[in-house]
């Protein structure tokens, strides 16, 4: 897709601009007062919205790749269709019981929450005291 | 706030449930409140009868959200039994069970004192402080579980009994519940199966309070005051409400104060003990952090899948629901810990 920039900065310099103007200029006034959690809330709105914009296209084809080898089938790159579909096989308990297939399901689970994780709230994983999964 | 008619129709039903010859009566604030129910500290002015004197109160109405709590006449039975029992909780004092006073069921309280605000009190307590606040948490759960399924109390008898498959009945209402949010959830899908395929065997049910959390009790410092909202109570294993207390996801910001964000598990555990006689299983209660998990997973999928009054309420519960990937990470962690202490 070819873009036609409407100002020099990219949309993701625009949006962290937005989001340090907010955050300096906006939430100090907003503190004691109703608004406050309604402007946090925008604020880390905005931050996913970024978080996500930064992410790694590839994350989404990876993880269909793995549901793909998981239920042995092809989406045609609809990732929501396999995630339904795997969501479905765990609960038929139609996915093979062997040891193998079931660590590459636990793996894929977690990496997937991992990966879902990072872009909402990063400094979860570093709480929990444990390193961030390898990515896909 | 309650309508100046509301007022003199609570006034007249304190007036006679009290026995007294004049009532009058102030509504002071509004108290937390969820699913559209009514919930008021009110100051009454009891001019004689066995209350006489200047008497602080909760008016408590019933939810409106009738899906997931209790009736107010029932949980007012909960409520009375729990309180013989010796439960610290606000003695409750009238029920009117028909809505034909103000429009909706209600119950009158004796208010606690004490704050339940869950900041205010991570920020006050001290480790100790926490750590003595816990061991009375764990008493108090003790005298909760005291309330044995087998004592059939006529009282609460509206309760279910879980039978010998109820693990998978919960299993089952975990499934219908994730099949009213859009999104597939691959993994809560492979923890409800962990769980039903890893269910405790319980000799014997209590009653639970199945709640109880920051925000669900009021303490003056270290003093705890009074454990509130038993509208989920209902017959469980005891240690399920250790182990949503301990859960990860109940403890705010101080993950490390295990014992709800409060103290440490080994003070609520000592003081369980303590009453109870019995020794804790912390393998069961370990079981239940992770049931919590999905639980509270679940209960943020259902908040953001929730039709939103406003676009600031809708954009609060779409972040709010962002909470499930927190529990979905919690419990995939905890399963493989107790799948590794097992071996």
């Amino acid at each position: 897709m070819v873009r036609s920039p409407l100002l020099p900065d990219s949309p993701e310099e625009l949006l962290q601009r937005a989001i340090e103007t907010l955050r300096a200029r906006l939430l100090p006034y907003t503190a004691d007062t109703p608004d406050h959690d309604a402007a946090r809330a925008a604020l880390r709105a905005l931050a996913i919205a970024q978080a996500e914009l930064a992410s790694d296209p590839a994350i989404a084809g990876r993880e269909l790749a793995e549901i793909e080898g998981l239920l042995d089938r092809t989406f045609d790159g609809d990732v929501l269709s396999a995630r339904r579909a795997l969501a479905a096989a765990i609960r038929a308990r139609s996915l093979a019981d062997d040891g193998p297939t079931q660590v590459r399901l636990r793996d894929h689970l977690l990496k997937a929450t991992a990966n879902r994780l990072r872009l909402t709230n990063p400094k979860y994983m570093t709480r929990r005291k444990r390193r961030a999964e390898s990515s896909y | 706030m309650l309508a100046r008619e509301s007022v003199k129709a609570l006034s007249s039903f304190v007036r006679a449930a009290a026995r007294a010859d004049r009532v009058e009566i102030a509504v002071e604030r509004a108290l937390p409140s969820d699913a559209g129910r009514m919930h008021y500290l009110i100051a009454a002015d009891i001019a004689g009868g066995p209350m006489a004197g200047r008497r602080t109160l909760v008016m408590r109405g019933q939810a409106d959200d009738r899906e997931m709590t209790l009736a107010s006449a029932e949980e007012f039975a909960i409520r009375q039994v729990a309180f013989s029992a010796g439960l610290t909780t606000p003695e409750p004092l009238w029920l009117e069970p028909n809505g034909d006073v103000l429009g909706k069921p209600f119950m009158v309280l004796r208010f606690a004192g004490g704050t339940a605000d869950a900041a205010v009190l991570q920020e006050e307590l001290s480790v100790e402080e926490g750590d003595r606040l816990a061991y009375r948490l764990g008493q108090e759960l003790a005298r909760l579980h005291a309330i044995r399924m087998d004592q059939a109390l006529a009282g609460i008898a509206f309760l279910p009994r879980p039978d010998a498959d109820w693990m998978q009945q919960g299993a089952a209402a975990w499934r219908a519940a994730l099949d009213g949010v859009s999104v597939p959830q691959p993994c809560f899908e492979w923890a409800i199966n962990w769980l039903a395929d890893h269910a405790p065997k319980v000799e014997r049910f209590a009653l639970c309070h199945r709640d109880l959390r920051l925000g669900n009790f009021a303490a003056e410092g270290e003093r705890l005051t009074g454990i509130f909202d038993l509208e989920l109570a209902g017959w469980s294993d005891p240690m399920e409400d250790l182990g949503w207390l301990c859960a990860r996801g109940a403890r705010r910001g101080l993950p490390d104060r295990e014992a709800g964000g409060i103290g440490s598990r080994e003070a609520l555990y000592h003081g369980y003990r303590e009453i109870a006689g019995d020794e804790v299983d912390d393998r069961r209660v370990r079981y239940w952090e992770i049931a919590a998990a999905v639980r509270q997973g679940i209960a943020a999928l259902q908040r953001a899948a929730a039709p939103a009054g406003d676009v600031e309420q809708g954009l609060v519960s779409r972040l709010d629901g962002l909470q499930s990937l927190e529990a979905e990470y919690d419990l995939q962690f905890e399963i493989e810990q107790f799948t590794v202490e097992a071996v």
